[in-house]
């Protein structure tokens, strides 16, 4: 039996994905997994390999220092957000222990929405976005009403909730607009400031930006920095993009490392803004990031690439895309990050195969959750593979041999194809099937991902945000210039190194 | 006719105050519309004219409403909700919520509803005090139905585009012919029944609709240019030497028709009422002569002496026409007048009930051609052959409706 030793700290479908990517390596690897809920798929795995599964909380550095004591694992890997904002990774390290995941001073940039937007502007990484912070929910909110056409978030990495978008996209609208932003950025602030004590500000309130959205999963040991193919997640609930935000219903990637709708340059220059990130880190905490780093961004028509929010970890449903692509050694790669010896790495994908996921939630995720919780779910789990697709399961328990829902999005169904996308999207919606609840409770998903109006639309927007920044880059403007009769022409200086100096 | 559907995923959106751009948006179909409203309390109804002063809609999250009177709505209560539905086509709105409100779930409702043979020719949506809502397209498509989103707020759907967008939406997608969608805040279903045709109606792209949305697909503006365009390569033997359009609708024709034979159009009238539609006014005929006298005040002196080509978009009754050669005719001395007709002859009534016109007003079923002629006091009459509006809309996959122009 191998000797290496790794222990997975979290137990959702990213989770599930990381252990099977690192289950693949050829040094055959125990694997160990620290989780508060069951999560069958990587208990399967855990026992196939020769390893463990372990209760505990993964985001109580206790109960993971414990659990790492205890099997004293050759690496450590932290799959959620949240553990490195507890301070998980640094007792670790403090330890000994070899841990992939940056600090929790580096994970700020994830956590704190703010902290991550000033960084942008001090060191001006392209692709920032015009903002400003607040802790009183009366000054967001009076803000919020008279900026317009704005988005309003949580100003702390909130699992992917709370974000709304007050579009004015018509001036007619603006007053019903910044009228119900000022209503809910009071009521969001309040919620904020009761839920979490761990960050000054509650809100953000950002210039709202459109475009095609895509994330760049990127993997670093602080010096160098790897990109992973180009993944698109959904953030809406429903088919045609209609409905709730939601923490992603599904992600597509191919046919190499971009997206028909994304340009290798883009590429590039995606990988570009993430490296100066780390750099600018390092600047700015004293500290190298190590880790898993991502930029879930947005190809918007004055910037081109432009930073919506960074992950300090694999995005999710973003990674499960990767089980079909990533041919080099997946563990070999966390391992040699998180030991500093990334540069002789070398990253070999899968050219040419097309790979959708879809998230599969019971009805209620996101808004009505009390509703979602506690479905027994059947999967068949035999048929699926039949089609050669992959199962992660995410928000679900096992109960005394049931597997209940736990009022997120209950698993993903990966498929890929090397015919296209269309392809693959039909063999996953096979494969949903195949699973069911046992109560008759409704389960929901987006049939529409990977669907080919659906790769239209998007190669349409994708163009037309292309002209304008190539036109506006040509013309090299850096400043955006609004005339305001009776008090003239006012202009906003991206250039410079502050958000809010027009 | 013209419906819409407003849904917003939180409660504490005031859909009313988007729906009502939304309507704004419809009004050009007539004079009055019927809305529901669904809040905490429950669904209240009730009825504007969206052409008055001042109007607005009680508060609550989704909004259902149709124009008047070739849409209506219907109210019904079950054991366990109210449902109200609005409906336009061959169906009866009372009776579609009647049975929504007899099953306690939604799938099962819509499909009861939906695989009844009487409702392919109607297009309808719907919303429950459950907090659910419905929308359906029936399988012959002759009414059509567009769905759109407005970030993560809201769902819409509406007859045609334009009124999507200025609810702030993003056009998203045509259902097809039998395509039913129903949801609520927690879910989002949508199907196909089988056997559907994308009969839309033709009138929709001649006339109904705005220039600025799309309906079912077709974007209304370059179809109305195209059709000029068409008629314009049939009629290109005949001297001309200005182009002219009679406002609002025959516009974007007269510039298809113009620019095809490199002629200038002219403006020709200015209207004092805005942009009223004459044509589906509630007036009587005394009062329709007023208001199309009003809305085409001559602009003086441009066509002295000129053959002139006058562009409609339809003829139904040929009033607005005879009013417009009468007012030119008698202010400027024109040489020569012809009547360019961006449609095919409207010669029978909407069995559908997209318009309500009497045939026996109809002029191209009553007269023929020289009799027009005569009747209008013009030298030319060209109408659009239906052959050309169809080889375009079929080229996009649609095989449209035409039963009130053919016998
Ligand atoms: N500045 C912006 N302009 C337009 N849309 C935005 C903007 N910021 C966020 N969004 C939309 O909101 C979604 C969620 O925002 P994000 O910052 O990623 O927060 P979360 O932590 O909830 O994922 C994004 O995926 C995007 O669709
Ligand atoms: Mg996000």
């Amino acid at each position: 039996m191998s000797k290496f030793r790794v222990l997975i700290v979290g137990g959702g479908a990213r989770e599930h994905a990381l252990t099977l990517l690192v289950s693949k390596s050829r040094l055959e690897p125990r694997i160990f997994v620290v989780s508060s809920n069951i999560n069958p798929g990587i208990l399967r795995l855990c026992k196939s390999s020769g390893g463990k599964y372990l209760r505990g909380k993964p985001t109580n550095p206790e109960d993971v220092l414990k659990a790492a004591k205890e099997i004293s694992p050759d690496l450590i890997i932290i799959g959620p957000e949240e553990p490195l904002f507890s301070r998980v990774t640094d007792v670790l390290r403090n330890d000994g222990f070899v841990v992939f995941g940056p600090s929790s001073r580096t994970s700020l940039i994830e956590k704190d929405k703010g902290f991550a937007r000033n960084l942008m502007w001090k060191y001006k990484i392209p692709g920032r976005l015009r903002y400003k912070t607040f802790t009183d929910p009366e000054e967001a909110a009076e803000y919020a009403k008279a900026s317009g056409d704005s988005v309003v978030k949580p100003a702390r990495q909130a699992g992917g909730r709370g974000v709304r978008v007050f579009g004015e996209t018509a001036e007619h609208l603006s007053r019903i607009a910044r009228e119900a932003a000022a209503t809910y950025t009071k009521r969001l602030a309040e919620m904020i400031m009761r839920k979490y004590k761990d960050i000054e500000s509650s809100i953000i309130v950002e210039e709202r930006v459109e475009g095609v959205e895509y994330t760049l999963m990127t993997v670093t040991d602080g010096n160098t920095l790897i990109s992973l193919p180009v993944v698109e997640d959904h953030p809406h609930l429903y088919p045609w993009d209609l409905g709730p935000e939601t923490g992603g219903m599904g992600s597509i990637s191919g046919p190499s490392f971009v997206l028909p709708f994304i340009t290798e340059e883009e590429f590039k220059e995606s990988t570009k803004i993430v490296k100066m990130t780390i750099k600018s880190l390092l600047n700015e905490l004293k500290e190298k990031y190590v880790g898993a780093i991502s930029g879930q961004m947005m190809l918007t028509s004055f910037w081109g690439p432009t930073l919506i929010e960074y992950y300090a970890r694999f995005g999710d449903p973003e990674i499960g895309n990767l089980l079909f692509m990533i041919k080099s050694d997946f563990l070999e790669l966390l391992d040699s990050a998180a030991r500093g010896k990334l540069s002789s790495y070398k990253l070999e994908i899968n050219d040419n195969i097309y790979v959708v996921n879809k998230a599969i939630a019971p009805e209620g995720y996101p808004l009505e959750r009390e509703k979602a919780k506690g479905h027994p779910i059947s999967v068949n789990e035999g048929e699926i593979r039949k089609l050669g697709c992959e199962i992660l399961y995410g928000g679900v328990n096992l109960v005394d041999g049931e597997l209940l829902t736990t009022g997120s999005r209950a698993l993903e169904i990966v498929c890929s194809s090397e015919k296209g996308f269309e392809d693959a999207s039909a063999l996953a919606e096979k494969a949903i099937n195949y699973v069911s609840t046992y109560d008759g409770y409704r389960l929901i998903h987006r049939w529409d991902i990977g669907a080919h109006s659906h790769i239209k639309i998007r190669l349409r927007k994708a163009r037309l945000a292309r002209l304008a920044y190539t036109r506006r880059r040509a013309k090299g403007l850096l400043m955006v210039y609004d005339w305001i009769p009776g008090k003239g022409l006012v202009f906003f200086d991206y250039s410079s190194s502050k958000s809010l100096s027009s | 006719m013209g419906i819409l559907l407003t849904f917003f995923f939180e409660t504490d959106q005031d859909s009313g105050k988007y729906s009502y751009y939304g309507i704004m948006g419809l009004r050009h179909r007539g004079y009055r519309a019927s809305y529901a409203v669904l809040n905490g309390n429950g669904i209240e109804i009730g009825r504007i004219n969206p052409w008055s002063e001042k109007w607005s809609l009680p508060k609550g999250y989704a909004v259902i409403a149709g124009i008047e009177p070739m849409a209506s709505l219907g109210l019904a209560s079950g054991n366990t909700k109210k449902v109200a539905v609005v409906s336009e086509g061959l169906c009866d709105p009372e009776r579609v919520a009647k049975i929504l409100a007899s099953f306690k779930k939604i799938d099962e409702a819509s499909s009861e509803v939906i695989s009844k043979e009487s409702m392919d020719s109607c297009a309808f949506v719907g919303l429950t005090s459950d907090g659910e809502f419905i929308a359906y397209r029936g399988r012959n498509g002759i009414r059509p139905l567009s769905l759109g989103g407005y970030g993560f707020e809201s769902v819409y759907f509406a007859t045609e585009t334009a009124p999507i967008t200025l609810m702030g939406g993003e056009y998203r997608h045509d259902l097809r012919p039998g395509e039913v969608v129903y949801g609520s805040r927690t879910f989002l279903e949508s199907y196909v029944l089988e056997g559907g045709k994308r009969t839309t109606s033709l009138f929709e792209y001649i006339y109904l609709a705005r220039p600025d949305s799309y309906v079912d697909g077709i974007n209304v503006y370059l179809f109305r240019k195209t059709m000029g365009a068409k008629v314009a390569r049939r009629h290109n033997s005949t001297h001309i030497d200005v182009v002219v359009g009679v406002p609002e609708t025959a516009l974007p024709y007269a510039l298809g028709y113009a620019e095809e034979r490199n002629v200038p159009l002219e403006l020709a009238f200015v209207s004092t009422v805005g942009r009223m539609r004459t044509a589906i006014a509630p007036l009587s005929q005394e009062e329709r002569l007023m208001a199309l006298s009003l809305k085409l005040n001559p602009v003086p002196n441009v066509f002295e002496g000129k053959s002139i080509a006058i562009v409609d978009d339809s003829v139904v009754t040929g009033l607005t026409l005879k009013t417009v050669v009468h007012k030119l005719r008698r202010t400027q001395a024109v040489k020569e007048v012809h009547v360019i007709v961006s449609s095919p002859k409207i010669i029978n009534a909407c069995p559908y009930g997209v318009n309500n016109i009497d045939p026996n007003t109809l002029i191209a079923r009553v007269l023929d051609d020289e009799k027009i002629k005569r009747a209008l006091d013009v030298d030319d009459l060209i109408w659009l052959s239906l052959d050309d509006a169809l080889e375009y809309l079929r080229s996009f996959g649609i095989d449209p409706c035409r039963r009130c122009m053919s016998s």
